[in-house]
């Protein structure tokens, strides 16, 4: 079962499959920032959504009811990527932009397929931000978006840092241990609660993530956090970032080292409390 | 020599004179030009001709006009100016002589191979 959305383009509605929209706006997105920044760009962008919506009336005139992902890469396939567009122009030097012009005119503009190799084979880096990865999440996405932002591949191993920092006083403390084993869940909800505990913190902390980090709900924006481009030769998933590795640890580090302040404190609490606890 | 760059570059250079050229018979939509110029495999992607057309009207060369169509979106039709009409003759002239010293030589060429 597949997803379907309806777009008007023009005034004439599309029922669209998602992924099919999904690889449209990426591309509609990304020749709006490829030509955005000339004079005339928002027009040349304005043009090739007006070629979209004709190619798409005419599937729409043949009968074709619901536009899918194939159908969509056909279309752009004929109108050819920005990169490509820009590679094709008329060598001018009004624009910085065409200095990839002479880089490609080298590989021989005939052999598309020999294009679309190198692209494929050296994904372009775009600058990265942050968002919740809500498609790779257990609640709300945070920590799995935190390693993937900092070029991590592997999110489990923030998660079960974060959990057993936020778990460790309560086996360490003896008090904690002892009113936890005592009161059962009773305390756990207090201690939860607890200014001074780290398990309360961590959640805290979490929650707010969870309420100020977007969620990367498009693929141009899970390309942002992954930071890559989306392009139409590597659509299909192919989540494998293998250099990530040495940033992840960092990160992991990082988090660790915070956390690890955060339960002295929240030892140094505990102590306090004993102390406070004695002189009653 | 790169066959394939060499072809690519005249490919390139004969663009905006055969873009003038469709314009002058009739103005026409975008998609009219792309299909002339594929026909005579002067572009390899479609999206190649929206920058060209931009250009070519900011430079002053084309003027266009939005016509509603029964066939889909509405449609920009382009079409020469003044300044288009004297810059295609310019390019007429230029492309006369070209096209006439290339065949001098070439001809030349037949003759010492005979």
């Amino acid at each position: 079962m597949k997803k379907n959305i309806n777009i008007n383009l023009f005034g004439v509605n599309y029922a669209i499959n998602e992924d099919a929209y999904e690889l449209l706006e990426t591309y509609l997105n990304r020749v709006k920032q490829c030509f955005g920044q000339r004079e005339g760009g928002e027009e040349i962008a304005d043009d090739i959504e007006h070629r979209v919506a004709e190619l798409l009336w005419e599937k729409k005139q043949l009968g074709v009811e619901t536009i899918d992902l194939m159908t969509i890469k056909t279309i752009l396939k004929q109108i050819g990527e920005p990169e490509e567009i820009m590679g094709e122009e008329v060598p001018n030097e009004d624009f910085s932009a065409n200095a990839p012009a002479e880089e490609n005119s080298g590989t021989g503009d005939e052999n598309p397929s020999a294009k679309e190799t190198k692209t494929e084979k050296e994904p372009r880096t775009t600058k990265r931000k942050l968002f919740r990865a809500t498609h790779d999440k257990v609640l709300g996405g945070v920590l799995s978006g935190l390693t993937y932002y900092m070029g991590g591949s592997n999110p489990n191993l923030l998660r079960a840092i974060v959990i057993a920092i936020a778990l460790i006083p309560m086996f360490c403390s003896p008090l904690s241990l002892l009113s936890h084993t005592f009161l059962g869940g009773f305390s756990l909800i207090v201690s939860l609660f607890n200014l001074c505990d780290p398990a309360f913190w961590s959640i805290v902390i979490y929650i707010l993530c969870w309420i100020l980090i977007p969620a990367a709900d498009t693929p141009e924006k899970r390309e942002q956090l992954m930071g890559r481009k989306e392009t139409l030769a590597n659509t299909p998933d192919k989540n494998n970032s293998s250099d990530g590795c040495m940033k992840g640890c960092i990160v992991a580090i990082i988090v660790v080292a915070v956390l690890i302040l955060a339960t002295f404190y929240g030892l140094f609490s505990f102590l306090q409390q004993m102390i406070m606890f004695n002189h009653i | 020599m790169n066959i394939e760059n060499a072809k690519s570059q005249m490919r390139k250079g004969m663009l905006e004179y055969c873009i003038l050229l469709i314009l002058n018979r009739a103005p026409s939509y975008a998609t009219d030009i792309i299909r002339r110029l594929e026909e005579a495999q002067l572009i390899v992607v479609e999206g190649t001709l929206y920058p060209l057309l931009t250009r070519l009207k900011n430079d002053g060369m084309l003027c266009y006009e939005w016509k509603e169509s029964l066939y889909g979106p509405p449609r920009k039709y382009y079409a020469l100016t003044e300044q288009g009409r004297e810059s295609l003759q310019a390019l007429d002239e230029a492309w006369g002589a070209l096209a006439n010293t290339v065949n001098i030589l070439r001809n030349a060429e037949k003759q010492d191979e005979q």
